[in-house]
């Protein structure tokens, strides 16, 4: 579903990802874990084309997507193509980013009406389909304002869900969230992946990742170390970078 | 030695200087509709990725927004149909000149609200598949405008008062009425003081609703 081959990223002197080689399969859950700063969160917005590469390409459902030659520079060019093969992927982010002058309900259905062309009322009754799906029917017509942190990440995902993506990535989503709502977004990605959704999940959650992961990558340094199912690699990692860091965050429960 | 107020002389001076104010109203919303719109494209081009346009635009900003206005107005009005060999109605000189001066202003202001908006705003609205156009109409410009809003009211208001420069070039504002029906009354004092109260009596109203509409538009923000 999404190839990932020799991606190379640097800000400035700092080299983020170190040629980055991935396959996430139709229906996989992938949990990407490691250290702040091992370049996950870059990797993610690599793929859904937020950040420009300095090399490597971005397969997604077998559509190149990025394509970059080493020394090529500037931002990507947002094409129709582009558009369209981005549109496959939906993405929640860290930081809230639900539209704070419209509803929830104007928030999941923009995309719907202006980019898919759906009809006004076919646009609501499918965000509110969604909505029910996450858990807050009742504010559809509140403004974010009015949500805890927990659920403006819930209405991020049905915002996503909304435009039918095959891909879901998820960035941190819990990152910003009091301890006691995390457990909610947590619970609506582990029924995502149950209904087969292809998901690439950045996450500190660790029980989380043991549970829900079809596939554990480890990243340090910009560079995948080791990757394998939660079983394999919280249990018996093979590299000594993997082990540091899974008993440094296992002992801390 | 005390002053002797002479207040006899307003009544009759004021239909005078309302025959000024319409026309300092009148160049005030000319110049704040044609300066905003001027805004707009000042703002655009601030934001140009083409480092030649949003250098020279920069340039004209500094220019405009470094310099005093009177001055501004002294060469559109003088300086201009010399160079450019066209002889121009005062009312257009000083329309052009106020107008060139407060785009440079409110395009500031413009660029300000359009950059105070979040990057994962925009970046959420890129992923969603928003079209660059739809993006800026949809979710970045109407909550810009509530950043912009207040300000360009509080520039509008300066502009209103600001307009009273023009009557050194002899067109018949509030401010020219004042001044003219100072010499021939020689009571300054009064007739200025009744001009100042009168662009008081309009500008504050404003001001206040400024005020108020800020504070309602902060409170919707988060």
């Amino acid at each position: 579903m999404i190839s990932v081959r020799g991606l190379n990223k640097r800000f400035g002197t700092l080299q983020v990802l170190r040629d980055v080689n991935l396959e996430v399969r139709k229906g996989e859950a992938v949990v990407v874990i490691g250290p702040s700063g091992s370049g996950k969160s870059t990797l993610l917005r690599c793929i859904i084309g937020l950040e420009a590469p300095d090399a490597g390409e971005v397969f997604v459902d077998g559509r190149p997507f990025i394509r970059r030659v080493d020394g090529e520079h500037g931002p990507l060019r947002r094409t129709r193509e582009f558009r369209s093969v981005q549109r496959l992927m939906g993405m929640v982010f860290q930081q809230f980013t639900m539209f704070p002058h419209l509803t929830v309900l104007q928030n999941v259905t923009l995309a719907p009406i202006r980019v898919l062309g759906l009809k006004g009322e076919e646009a609501a009754a499918r965000a509110r389909r969604l909505l029910a799906k996450v858990g807050l029917e009742d504010k559809a017509l509140a403004h974010p304002e009015k949500l805890s942190g927990g659920q403006k990440q819930r209405a991020s995902i049905a915002r996503a869900l909304a435009l039918e993506p095959q891909i879901m990535l998820f960035d941190e989503v819990t990152s910003a969230l009091d301890p006691e709502l995390i457990h909610e977004v947590l619970s609506v990605m582990k029924q995502l992946a149950a209904d087969g959704m292809t998901m690439m999940v950045v996450t500190h959650e660790m029980g989380f990742a043991h549970k829900v992961a079809d596939r554990v990558v480890f990243m340090d340094g910009g560079r995948i170390i080791e990757e394998g199912k939660p079983s394999e690699v919280f249990t018996s990692p093979k590299e000594v970078r993997t082990k540091a860091f899974i008993d440094k965050v296992l002992t801390h429960i | 030695m005390s002053y002797e107020w002479a207040w006899r002389v307003v009544p009759r001076a004021l239909p005078v200087l309302f025959q000024g104010l319409r026309l300092t109203l009148l160049v005030t919303v000319v110049v704040i509709i044609l300066g905003f719109l001027l805004g707009i494209l000042v703002a655009a081009g601030r934001l140009a990725r083409n480092p030649l346009i949003s250098k020279s635009v920069a340039m004209y900003i500094e220019f405009f927004r470094g310099t005093p206005a009177l001055v501004q107005l002294v060469w559109v009005y003088y300086c201009l149909p010399i160079i450019l060999g066209l002889e121009m109605p005062s009312f257009a000189s000083i329309v052009v000149a106020l107008t060139l001066n407060v785009g440079a202003f409110y395009g500031e202001a413009i660029r300000a609200g359009i950059q105070a908006i979040p990057r994962d705003q925009v970046e959420a609205a890129e992923i969603l598949g928003l079209s660059y156009p739809d993006k800026m109409r949809f979710v970045v410009l109407p909550q810009a405008f509530r950043i912009i809003i207040p300000v360009a009211l509080s520039l509008s208001i300066s502009l209103f008062k600001d307009t009273s420069l023009v009557s050194t070039i002899g067109v018949a504002d509030l401010m020219y009425q004042a001044r003219v029906l100072s010499t021939e009354t020689y009571r300054p004092m009064e007739i200025l003081t009744v001009a100042a109260f009168i662009y008081f009596i309009i500008a504050f109203p404003c001001t206040l609703a400024t005020r108020v509409l800020e504070l309602r538009l902060a409170r919707v923000r988060h």
